[in-house]
């Protein structure tokens, strides 16, 4: 039966405090399943680089024709400008993205991430 | 009393308590002192990123130490009370009891486990920390001032420092009890009092050889390191009301709902 309801980045955005790096989102695990890894395609809809954490939304078509927009969460703009050289017009909307992240615990879709493929580069070093 | 800058105050391995009275000095015995410190010590400038040997790795996000710190009766009661977000036990974010999770400042040394820049900068008087981490700063005067006892205890403490040699040796004293030493939520009294030795152990590198001692929190006192290397980077923002405000944008944002029993 339904209980609490929990917005996935009221939980997730506390973690970014302590991020060190994609390894060692051990907080993440509250809200994402770290030991599973999944690729979601789709297109660019939103892309916020902005403090606690970088979002990436896109929008997955199924195979039946439906679309959901997808979230992507990543670690601060500070740290992805440092060390992969991300910044304010790395995506945008209608960019083709694959997202490879762990998934939301529940099935949400959300995406904790590991890698980002634009036009199939990716964008993250590690 | 005042503090005399004689070399015989340098010899001593614990700091004197000196009456703090600065504003008792004349503006040239101000000048005289702060050139004197001035023309010693080393060179600590520049913006530093945490840097943990590989063996830290484990835990350098979150503890100081693997082992828990040699705690108290009383220490250990209140440990027992924590609801970190990291450690044998961990709480959500939601649940946690962690003041960080507040907003209100980590506290000395918890700031270095915070993974943003630090930046020193060196004046005639003081050494100043910065952090890219809500913009905090350490002020430690090394103008020969001895402590305060006109401050409430605070967050951060206050921290006064002197040179030996190239390395600087602060002391911070005045704490408030609110922070954790670390995420774990290993407590502290009023009583802490932080002793940090900081030098370039090359160009690149700093190390802080941390001493903390309480005697109501610590059955006796205990020793931790950080390291840092140097980056050619500039401090940003990051602000941990952020986090708060983020939430804001939940009815944007994908909810799940966690089935809960009744």
């Amino acid at each position: 039966m339904r209980g609490k309801v929990v917005a996935i980045f009221s939980v997730a955005a506390g973690i970014l405090l302590f991020s060190v790096g994609s390894s060692a989102h051990h907080g993440a695990s509250v809200v994402y399943d770290l030991n599973q890894k999944v690729t979601m395609t789709g297109t660019v809809t939103d892309y916020q680089f902005v403090n606690p954490h970088v979002l990436i939304f896109f929008e997955v078509t199924a195979e039946d024709g439906t679309a959901v927009v997808w979230s992507a969460g990543l670690t601060s703009p500070n740290r992805l400008a440092r060390s992969d050289g991300w910044n304010r017009e790395m995506l945008k909307p209608g960019d083709q993205v694959s997202i490879l992240g762990s998934p939301a615990r529940g099935g949400a879709a959300s995406l904790w991430v590991q890698q980002v493929f634009l036009d199939g580069t990716p964008l993250l070093g590690s | 009393m005042r503090c005399r800058a004689t070399g015989s105050l340098f010899a001593l391995a614990v700091l004197v308590a000196c009456s703090p009275a600065p504003q008792d000095e004349t503006a040239a015995q101000s000048v005289a002192v702060n050139a004197e410190y001035a023309a010693h010590g080393g060179d600590l400038t520049g913006v530093w990123e945490a840097d943990p040997p590989e063996s830290m790795f484990p835990y350098e996000n979150f503890a100081f130490t693997v082992e828990l710190p040699p705690m108290t009766q009383w220490a250990q009661a209140r440990f027992a009370e924590a609801k970190p977000t990291k450690g044998s036990v961990e709480f959500s974010v939601a649940d946690t009891n962690d003041p960080v999770y507040q907003c209100f400042p980590p506290g000395t040394p918890r700031v270095y486990i915070h993974p943003f820049p630090m930046e020193i900068i060196q004046t005639p008087g003081r050494v100043l920390m910065l952090f890219e981490y809500d913009h905090l700063i350490r002020q430690i005067y090394t103008d020969g001032r001895g402590h305060r006892t006109d401050l409430s205890p605070s967050w951060m403490g206050d921290s006064t420092g002197r040179w030996d040699g190239e390395t600087l040796v602060v002391e911070t004293v005045n704490f408030n009890d609110k922070t954790w030493i670390d995420r774990r939520g290993v407590p502290h009294s009023e009583e802490l009092r932080v002793v940090e030795r900081i030098r370039r152990t090359d160009e690149n590198s700093l190390q802080i050889d941390i001493m903390i001692e309480d005697p109501l929190a610590f059955t006796e006192p205990w020793a931790a390191q950080w390291f840092y290397r140097s980056v050619d980077w500039t401090l940003d923002e990051f602000v941990c009301m952020d986090n708060v405000g983020f939430a804001s944008f939940e009815s944007e944002l994908t909810e799940f709902l966690i089935d809960t029993p009744e």
